[in-house]
């Protein structure tokens, strides 16, 4: 899939050392275009709508933060761990700033977790991007689907 | 045996040769910005430098540090300086960081400003004691699984002054798939009275490149190049009682405060420190603060775990930092005299407090805490 000139400039920030030390697109080959399409494929297969994993990715986050980085749980259903770090983190796509917020969340019924960001979450919500593959914060629309009882 | 096929190739490729050849060329003419003059304050300082570079680095270049907890990458607003020659409209990137009035003063994020032309500035007078300090890592030692102590002798200049609750910029310089030099700030935790060495407290941040390189690359005997002092946090008033709150790294400069008001025998005023951590693991310097008690009257030490270990030894108070703090300031705190709040942590941590501080009656500009969260 041919990359926009946007596309190529998020690219470039997403490159490991410029915005974070190991970057957003880990050991993934593909151009950025072709890791969000594939990401959106698999979304419709799945019957993921994005909005609805947004929603309740903040709802999870929104929970967590009141542990002040204790574990919370949220519904009888998941425990929320937020690790807050000083300081904020540019969207490689240009378009905000983000607090450095690492959100583990575990399902209890099935022992599933995933880790995301504040960054992360903007990213999935507004971007369609999950992150590339080996990304430390690489979100895959199964677990997703699990994790959050979709 | 023909060889027309090589034709388009290399008719391609000497065409493609040629445009990079002239892109090159204009580039160096049309970013080519030559000499530049800045004058600072209305002319107290005069400089000239090569055009071309934000102000920001423009000025580091001339030995002017200004405040950047970022290091130049538009992510921490704290570069401010005002512009008095006409640089253009405000960025996108500049005014999540500015208010109203701000931008109506003409105050820019000094790294996002590109000194293509002769500038007119204005600088406090005091961001003039900010230097660049080569020093040698004396010491690192981890403080808990994932934090470290990291203490530094300053080699060039050897001494610095500071104040208590300060921080410096540590700049990092290019590693492993880092391509470009970083710059992040770290509040000092040493008193201000250990002028020839500088001792932080640093937290892995998963996926920092600053803390990353300190972390797995720094080791002691490197040299490490810091930028400071910087940062506005620090003792106010002298007789109201003091809370001052941390947690994790965020024990950094309250520590330093701590010290300070210690050594220059600070009495008059009862001082209660509640350090805050999620886990016994997480807990240290215990022992530092229980000793800095029995040695200091008016000190008082609440360390705080909120989910300590089942079946450990843990007898200190549990649940957030906010808990205690709250019922010492029903119950145990005198009532009449005023109280301060320093803050030093995560932003929760650091909201939850300011709400508890105020519900009780303290006003918010008696609550102070790093901007640069």
């Amino acid at each position: 899939m041919k990359m926009s000139p946007e596309y190529v400039k998020a690219a470039a920030q997403m490159l490991p050392g410029v915005i974070t030390a190991e970057g957003f697109l880990g050991s993934d080959t593909r151009p950025l275009a072709d890791i969000i399409q594939a990401d959106e494929e698999q979304a419709v297969r799945l019957g993921v709508e994005w909005g609805q994993v947004a929603r309740a990715l903040h709802a999870l986050r929104n929970a967590g933060m009141a542990g002040q980085g204790t574990t919370v749980e949220y519904l009888r259903k998941w425990k929320v761990t937020v690790d807050e770090a000083r300081g904020v983190l540019p969207c490689p796509f240009k378009d905000g700033l983000f607090h450095k917020h690492r959100i583990l969340v575990t399902h209890k019924p099935s022992g599933s977790q995933i880790i995301f960001s504040e960054l992360s979450l903007h990213l999935l919500k507004v971007h369609h991007f999950l992150q590339g593959r080996g990304s430390p914060f690489r979100l895959e629309i199964g677990e997703l689907k699990t994790v959050l009882d979709l | 045996m023909s060889f027309d096929f090589l034709v388009a190739p290399f008719v391609v490729g000497a065409i493609s040769s040629f445009l990079a050849v002239i892109i090159s060329i204009i580039d160096k003419i049309v970013n080519n910005y030559g000499e530049v003059k800045l004058s600072i304050n209305g002319g107290k300082k005069e400089l000239t430098v090569k055009g071309g570079s934000s102000l920001l680095f423009s000025l580091g270049e001339q030995d002017i540090f200004l405040p950047s907890a970022c290091g130049g990458r538009a992510t921490c607003g704290v570069c401010k300086i005002k512009v008095l020659s006409d640089v253009g409209p405000h960025l996108p990137t500049e005014l999540p960081f500015l208010t109203k009035k701000e931008v109506e003063q003409n105050i820019r994020l000094s790294c996002q400003i590109k000194v293509k032309t002769d500038l007119e500035v204005e600088i406090p007078e005091e961001l003039f004691a900010i230097q660049k300090h080569t020093t040698t890592v004396s010491s690192i030692r981890d403080l808990t699984h994932d934090i470290k102590e990291v203490k530094c002798v300053l080699k060039e200049p050897q001494r610095i002054d500071f104040k208590a609750g300060q921080y410096a910029q540590f700049v990092i310089p290019p590693y492993g798939k880092i391509k470009q030099e970083t710059q992040r700030a770290y509040s000092i935790s040493s008193s201000p009275s250990r002028n020839g060495e500088l001792e932080f407290i640093v937290r892995l941040v998963p996926g920092g490149i600053a803390t990353t390189y300190v972390f797995t690359i720094l080791k002691e005997g490197d040299t490490l190049e810091l930028i400071a002092p910087l940062g506005e946090f620090g003792l106010h008033g002298e007789y109201e009682d003091m809370l001052c709150i941390a947690g994790g790294s965020g024990m950094a400069p309250i520590k330093a405060l701590l010290f300070d008001m210690f050594e220059k025998k600070v009495s008059g005023r009862d001082i209660y420190y509640f350090f805050g951590v999620a886990a016994t693991k997480d807990m240290f310097y215990l022992d530092m603060f229980y000793d800095l008690e029995k040695k200091w009257p008016s000190f008082h030490f609440i360390p705080v775990i909120a989910e300590p270990d089942p079946g450990g030894k843990w007898k200190g108070e549990t649940g957030l930092v906010t808990l205690p703090l709250e019922r010492y300031l029903k119950e145990k705190l005198s009532q009449d005299k005023p109280k301060q709040g320093y803050l030093c942590g995560s932003p929760g941590m650091i909201d939850a407090c300011i709400k508890v501080l105020t519900t009780h009656g303290i006003p918010e500009d008696s609550i102070f805490y790093d901007k640069f969260a």
